[in-house]
């Protein structure tokens, strides 16, 4: 004892580093459970983070308007030649609206469900990332109230971007694809019934391999969720970078340039069961 | 300083961090505000306000974003730790010396965080993080160097100080003979 009183500074520290190492383990064994303290930390901190963050956002595009004016300028015109190439698209498709609510009717006389009509989509800011330069966590601004609940999946307008991690009243965490401890079930769009399953590289991209090795998976090729899991059927996760034969595991691993672009997501959508 | 700023600085750090600096990252790599501070307070100041806030914005971080809690908030300790045995050997009053504590903290925080997380199976590739370092080490310079302009002043009152001679009078007027 006094040893202990002798250094004290020592045995502070010391005390500290112990108990940080406890808190490392027991995080460890219960990942995602945060205790009432941390569910308090989280949210006092996402309600302070959303205003920041969106002020962050109008000075970024406002700089953007005025530093980038020519760039500004040009994406207009590619705007609006886009607009009009998707008016000719939607009329199109209003041809094939009828034809699509014939095909629905007969689907529901058969028995058959519909997946993206079993999900609410709701949609949410990201107010806050994570400082490590990965983006494989992030926090939006919508939680249970609007009914959000752990492992409800996170897409955006690109594709796949993760699930809910953690949810509070007014707040989730949502872990990215990109994360090494996250696999999903795909298959390649061109040819269905070609099945694998991937996850984070490590690098902050994806890595998968088939599951038949035989697949006939090229590059370039489109990877969609298979359905199994909790992920829903249809979301494009990705394209196919690169394809390599494992000798030691005997599998086919493709590298996968993910859809989504991590590094500026702004706005997210969930999908809520019915 | 006083906690109470010692805290809102480290306070608004962390906000930036995690919200505004994102959007701003050059390279898409953004610098970590909190670690900087952690580095400029632990070697400028005798306090051990570096380390405790450290400790604690660490842990609000974990808490916030990372699956294991607590690794970041240690990370912070042993930088702080690491920067108060430097100020041992490095003189508070040159640039050069703030230049090498932040290369010294930026580096030891990236392989301390990624021991820890191999240890616990997870993490990136070491040389995936190798990349982003060298881009971080010259932001942290950056950083610590205009943080150390701000704050040198309330340590090093009279910068000017190690120019004067300190031997005796006589010795300084046969020296211009």
């Amino acid at each position: 004892m006094n040893l202990l009183r002798e250094h004290k500074k020592l045995t502070v520290m010391l005390s500290i580093l112990l108990i940080l190492i406890v808190i490392i383990v027991a995080s460890y064994y219960n990942p995602g459970n945060s205790t009432a303290l941390g569910r308090g930390i989280e949210k006092a901190v996402s309600f302070v983070q959303g205003p920041v963050s969106s002020a962050g956002e109008g000075i970024k595009s406002g700089a953007r308007g005025i530093f980038q004016f020519r760039s500004v300028l040009k994406e207009n015109e590619e705007l609006k030649d886009e607009v009009a190439s998707l008016n000719r698209e939607i009329i199109k498709l209003k041809l094939s609206r009828t034809e699509l609510n014939e095909l629905r009717d007969l689907s529901n006389v058969l028995g058959y469900q519909n997946v993206t009509q079993n999900y609410n989509l709701v949609t949410a800011d990201v107010i806050a990332m994570d400082g490590s330069n990965w983006f494989n966590f992030f926090t939006i601004n919508r939680g249970t109230n609007s009914g959000i609940y752990k492992d409800a999946v996170v897409i955006n307008g690109e594709g796949l971007i993760g699930r809910v991690y953690e949810v509070g009243p007014d707040w989730a965490k949502v872990i990215s694809v990109i994360d090494e401890s996250n696999s999903v079930s795909f298959k390649v769009f061109r040819n269905m019934q070609l099945l694998g399953i991937l996850s984070g590289d490590g690098k902050g991209s994806l890595e998968g391999y088939m599951i038949d090795p035989d697949a006939a998976v090229i590059k370039g090729d489109i990877l969609i969720t298979s359905g199994m899991g909790m992920y829903p059927e249809g979301i494009v996760i990705g394209k196919v970078k690169k394809v390599v034969w494992n000798n030691d595991t005997l599998l086919k691993t493709i590298a996968i340039e993910p859809a989504a672009y991590f590094k500026n997501l702004q706005k997210v959508t969930v999908l809520i069961k019915k | 300083m006083r906690y109470k700023y010692s805290f809102f600085i480290f306070f608004i750090g962390f906000l930036l961090q995690s919200t505004v600096i994102n959007y701003f990252g050059i390279f898409h790599i953004a610098p970590n505000l909190v670690l900087c501070l952690v580095i400029i307070f632990s070697f400028l100041f005798e306090s051990y306000h570096g380390m405790i806030f450290g400790m604690i914005f660490g842990f609000v971080s974990d808490v916030c974003f990372a699956e294991i809690i607590g690794v970041a908030s240690l990370s912070y300790l042993i930088v702080a730790l690491l920067c108060f045995e430097l100020k041992r050997y490095l003189y508070k009053d040159s640039v050069v010396s703030i230049l090498i504590v932040s290369s010294a903290g930026t580096i030891s925080y990236a392989l301390i965080y990624w021991g820890i997380m191999q240890l616990l199976g997870m993490g990136y590739e070491f040389l995936a993080i190798a990349k982003m370092e060298a881009v971080l080490l010259v932001y942290h310079g950056i950083i610590s160097w205009l943080m150390y302009l701000l704050m040198s002043r309330r340590v090093i009152k009279h910068h000017s100080d190690r120019y004067i001679y300190r031997g005796s009078l006589q010795e300084a007027r046969s020296l211009n003979k």
